[in-house]
């Protein structure tokens, strides 16, 4: 409440004491939490979390029993992720009767979430940046779920409160210090702040730049981009190659722009395009009224709140739990078979139109009949490390106070996310802290499936021993941590991925009756990407009805 | 051979604690003086320059090397496990708190100083002196080597400083110990030394165990009066003190009233709104010590009182305890008292009744987490819960101190639509202290009507207390946003010049 008018002396008396009293704390504490630790060992085993990728692999043998059942359904999308429901809200809104077939238990796709004692907490995608002016339908669909309450003439949108990421935004453990904000600061030389600086300013002057097509250079949906060659050609480097050509040469500034490819494309600037490196900075037009331009709109569980807001808005029935392990084009429609997990047995579906809204890589294992579309390559996918820590509320540290993003310089993983920093509560003694951690040193198909084979305890040694730079206790703090494996989390925009053929051969629908909606077929895994490409489905099937 | 090895062992343990010794002092004047470079530095110094001194008095000793030597180590242990103990418990006792640091490390130092070249007199016979020298010199770095590395990796993280003291003070002591059960036939000192070493011992235990005791102990000499309520909730730590002449509330160590002028801010937070709006629903936002409440029910024609406070502790402590119901007048009982244990924010997005007033009492904005308490957020939702006749009031920090964070909450209401009348009043404990009774429409100061009962408040002198002198006058401020906190930041600057 109000301090006392003497506080010169007492409150910098009492500051000191509030430091030894938690100096005390922390030792009398020391004794219990070995003996904590001896019990979280036993009585909170790390789970790992989520069924899909032995299910999944189930396609590769494809051992189910014939259908003993058959149903028909108008439109049936498989997948239940942001590009299935955003085909399904369209569909819906246009009267069409539309299913779902999800293989796991809940929807969501990448953008799931969890929950437990302390809330709700995401397990991949969990953040959405302010929406450009020209992306009319995306801003649509949030003005309909109230989260963007208006946008004025110049496309600056008022967003609710609630759903804008609080403040204290982010902060990074840079040199063993917190500092405020992810661009490196701290102990960071005076060159390379102006290298850091000059790389900005360039994107930024690229936000609003035109190609002689007079499409804007970077776009979003990238669909839009320019088709100049000019800018086309970057997309043919890797990001690094193009730093070295422009003469960016700081570790730190690399460590920046790897570290937000990473976050986006889950692969280092080594690996992806220059095109799609360039993009990250130079796609967003957004303005809002009641917040910073870089912020962005973040809930507890994620974009999981997305999802639920787009299933809101569609009328669609979802069957969870089912394996679509055949997709065959019929003389009446389209016939799918699928494997449901829970009764074990297979179910036919007969339908009019099918709407594919899986990974490339599912894709080509469903259409097995369809060489002429899964003969088409793959895009290389980066496994992700997600994991959720139950830690005690006790992370303060030298520096900035616990953020909503929590970033590790120089680290294998990207550090955490308090997702319940986003909780309008003053207090909270146990938290959830979401890490992530993109496996883009698993390069060959081998080092992936050996990691998949990993124990829950080794995945949750690697978290433990990344976090330990930060939090030396964490193994202390942590009451308990399940792990989530996504094996193919995201493709990565490497050269070519984007502005090759190939993109355009895998968005074409085969007859009028099989379409295709993934942010795959973007070629980078962002929420604008998924919901534009499942509104492109919805648009191309609808047009083949009429 | 064994007897001279742990003479050896023995060597390696003093350096070792002698260096944890330094380096906690180093740690602790670092964090309760600031500037680590300059403590750092200048123990070091001290430390190495007292070593010196003890190795040149070492000369001075002649006779009994053996009983000597042990007698030291007991000293070093006792000095340097219980130095972070008095170095914290007399922080705020002595005068020259550097003197007393600056003392403790320079008797810890001598005493180490005084041990090496004893060792090597005690152990010129028994080696080759250049054995001699190489293997008391090893033990010796090797010892710094290991404290200098297990300090920051294990012992500040997992053991706190104090404790740190107290368990290389007994490390120190238990050698101590096995070496006079295996000299004692050596020197003539074996019962004294005996004694002295398990006397120690159990004062170095007693303090680690009882290091919470010891922080208590502090804890009252840091309060200006008697302590006689202490208890930490899972939200704060609540300290309730009495002197003759008057009763104090602590929450977190930042005083919330004194009962000798408490009056004059309950007046101020209630009087000047409900004055105006006199019946209907009241609701006060934190305020758990009931105070608040005590100045509301004086309206007769008030038909309920909600108040919601996080901390049942203190609402519980302020109904149940008598001499504290006694200042309230037992508001907390009163049958129009609907009392609600609850995160105000959480309770107010939900509440869907309308207010004739509501009195918002929160801690100051010192953190993120109140921050959220005086954002845009909450006053469309206070704005929401108030009924377009209703008037309510928020404490707003001390606009003589604070006058940008005053004047951010003030700009944070208007941009949600409120109209406010800022004013302000003397509450000697606290020193000039703002409030700001907002509305739907425009209330002048004039129309302002307290009771006459009030011992501070009057209708006359309202007027002027709406008045804001140059140095705390209305200022341009940003808007405090859930999602730029800037009256966090204003706070922290303006409050921070008075603690340096």
């Amino acid at each position: 409440m109000r301090m006392n008018k003497n506080s010169k002396h007492t409150s910098l008396r009492l500051s000191r004491r509030g430091f030894l009293t938690t100096l005390t704390a922390a030792s009398v504490a020391f004794l219990m939490s070995i003996w904590q630790r001896c019990t979280v060992k036993k009585n909170h085993r790390p789970r790992i979390e989520g069924a899909s990728h032995q299910r999944g692999h189930r396609l590769w043998k494809k051992d189910f029993p014939s259908p003993d059942q058959t149903r028909e359904a108008d439109v049936l999308i498989v997948g239940a992720g942001v590009s299935a429901w955003s085909a399904a809200r369209i569909l819906s809104k246009q009267g069409v009767s539309v299913t779902l077939l999800e293989l796991e238990s809940m929807v969501g796709g990448n953008s799931s979430s969890g929950a437990n004692s302390t809330g709700k907490y995401p397990l991949g995608a969990h953040y959405l940046p302010i929406p450009n002016p020209e992306c009319t339908a995306l801003l649509e669909f949030l003005k309909e779920a109230g989260i963007v309450l208006n946008v004025d003439a110049e496309g600056r949108v008022e967003l609710n409160d609630y759903d804008v990421c609080f403040a204290p935004e982010s902060r990074l453990l840079i040199h063993g210090y917190w500092q405020q904000g992810l661009l490196p600061r701290v102990g960071v030389p005076k060159e390379d702040t102006a290298e850091i600086v000059r790389f900005l300013q360039y994107t930024d002057s690229l936000k609003h730049l035109r190609g002689k097509d007079k499409k804007y250079v970077f776009a979003i949906p990238l669909d839009e981009s320019s088709q100049d060659e000019e800018w086309l050609a970057l997309d043919q480097i890797t990001f690094g190659e193009w730093c070295k050509q422009q003469g960016y040469s700081s570790s730190y500034l690399h460590w920046y722009l790897s570290y937000c490819c990473r976050d986006d494309y889950g692969a280092g600037i080594d690996t992806v395009s220059a095109w799609a490196g360039l993009h990250y900075f130079a796609c967003r037009k957004g303005m809002a009224k009641n917040t910073g331009e870089s912020n962005v709109l973040t809930w507890p569980e994620g974009n999981a709140r997305l999802v639920q807001e787009l299933e809101k808005q569609s009328k669609a029935s979802v069957f969870p739990n089912q394996l679509v392990y055949q997709v065959e084009k019929t003389q009446q429609g389209v016939q799918v078979e699928s494997f449901d997990f829970i009764s074990q047995r297979s179910i036919r579906w007969k339908a009019n139109q099918v709407i594919l809204a899986t990974p490339m890589f599912i894709t080509n294992k469903i259409l097995s009949q369809q060489s002429s579309y899964t003969g088409l390559p793959l895009p290389s996918y980066s496994p992700w490390l997600v994991a959720n820590l139950v830690v005690q509320n006790d992370l303060q540290r030298a520096g900035a106070p616990l953020s909503w993003d929590n970033v590790l310089y120089d680290s294998d993983c990207l550090g955490y996310i308090y997702a319940q920093h986003q909780d309008i509560k003053r207090f909270q003694d146990k938290i959830t802290l979401t890490y992530y951690h993109p496996l883009d040193h698993l390069q060959t198909a081998a080092a992936r499936k050996e990691a998949i084979q990993n124990t829950p305890e080794q995945w949750a040694e690697i978290v433990f021993q990344n976090l330990s730079k930060a939090h030396p206790d964490i193994r202390l703090l942590c009451d308990s941590i399940s792990v989530w494996i996504w094996g193919h989390g995201m493709a990565q925009p490497k050269p070519g991925a984007i502005w090759g053929e190939l993109r355009k051969q895998r968005q074409q629908p085969i007859d009028p009756s099989i379409f295709f909606a993934h942010s795959d077929l973007s070629g980078i895994s962002i929420f604008e990407e998924a919901f534009y490409q499942g509104i492109r489905a919805a648009n191309q099937l609808l047009h083949a009805r009429s | 051979m064994a007897r001279q090895w742990l003479l050896l062992v023995s060597v390696l343990v003093v350096a070792t604690c002698g260096l944890i010794y330094e380096l906690v002092a180093g740690t602790l004047a670092s964090y309760l003086l600031g500037d680590s470079v300059t403590q750092f530095s200048t123990i070091i110094g001290v430390y190495l320059f007292s070593m010196g001194v003890g190795s040149y008095f070492s000369k001075y000793i002649d006779r009994n090397l053996i009983g000597w030597f042990i007698q030291i180590e007991l000293l070093v242990g006792l000095v340097g496990g219980i130095s972070s103990t008095l170095l914290f418990v007399l922080f705020d006792a002595v005068s020259s708190f550097r003197l007393l640091l600056y003392f403790l490390v320079f008797l810890t130092g001598s005493l180490v100083g005084l041990e090496i070249p004893l060792l090597m007199r005690i152990l010129q016979d028994r080696f080759a002196f250049k054995d001699l020298v190489s293997q008391i010199f090893t033990f010796d770095y090797l010892g710094a080597l290991l404290a200098s590395l297990v300090f920051p990796l294990l012992l500040v993280p997992y053991l706190g400083l104090i404790k740190t003291s107290y368990f290389f003070g007994i490390l120190n002591i238990v050698v101590a110990l096995i070496v006079v059960y295996k000299f004692g036939n050596e020197t003539s000192w074996s019962f004294y030394l005996k004694t002295l070493a398990w006397f120690i011992l159990a004062l170095l235990l007693a303090g680690f165990f009882y290091a919470e005791s010891i922080q208590s102990y502090a804890e009252n000499s840091v309060y200006p009066d008697k302590i006689i309520y202490a208890r930490s909730s899972p939200y704060q730590r609540v300290v309730i003190t009495k002197s003759p002449r008057e009763w104090r509330l602590f929450l977190n160590g930042n005083l919330q009233f004194s009962s000798r002028d408490e009056y004059r801010y309950h007046e101020a937070l209630v009087h000047p709104g409900l004055g105006y709006a006199r019946k209907g629903k009241a609701l006060v936002l934190g305020g758990g010590d009931g105070m608040a409440l005590r100045e509301i029910l004086q309206y007769p024609d008030l038909d309920s009182v909600t108040l919601v406070d996080l901390d049942p502790l203190v609402t519980q402590l302020f109904k149940r305890n008598e001499m504290l119901s006694g200042l309230n007048d037992s508001s907390l009982w009163n049958p129009k008292v609907q009392l609600i244990n609850q995160d105000a924010f959480v309770w107010i997005k939900k509440e869907q009744q309308a207010y004739d007033f509501v009195a918002v009492d929160f801690p100051d904005p010192s953190n993120y987490s109140i921050g959220k308490l005086y954002s845009t957020t909450f006053y469309k939702e206070l704005y929401r819960v108030l009924k377009d006749s209703g008037v309510a009031i928020i404490q707003s920090t001390s606009p003589y101190v604070a006058p940008n964070s005053f004047w951010c909450i003030d700009t944070t209401l208007r941009a949600c639509g409120f109209f406010t009348l800022p004013y302000h009043v003397h509450v000697p404990s606290f020193g000039d202290w703002g409030f700001l009774l907002v509305s739907k429409k425009n209330i002048a100061p004039q129309e302002v009507r307290v009771p006459s009962t009030c011992r501070f408040l009057s209708d006359s002198m309202f007027p002027q207390l709406c008045y804001f002198p140059k140095d705390m006058s209305k200022r341009p401020t940003d808007i405090n946003r859930l999602n730029n906190q800037s009256l966090v930041h204003y706070f922290e600057k303006e409050w921070s010049h008075l603690v340096p």
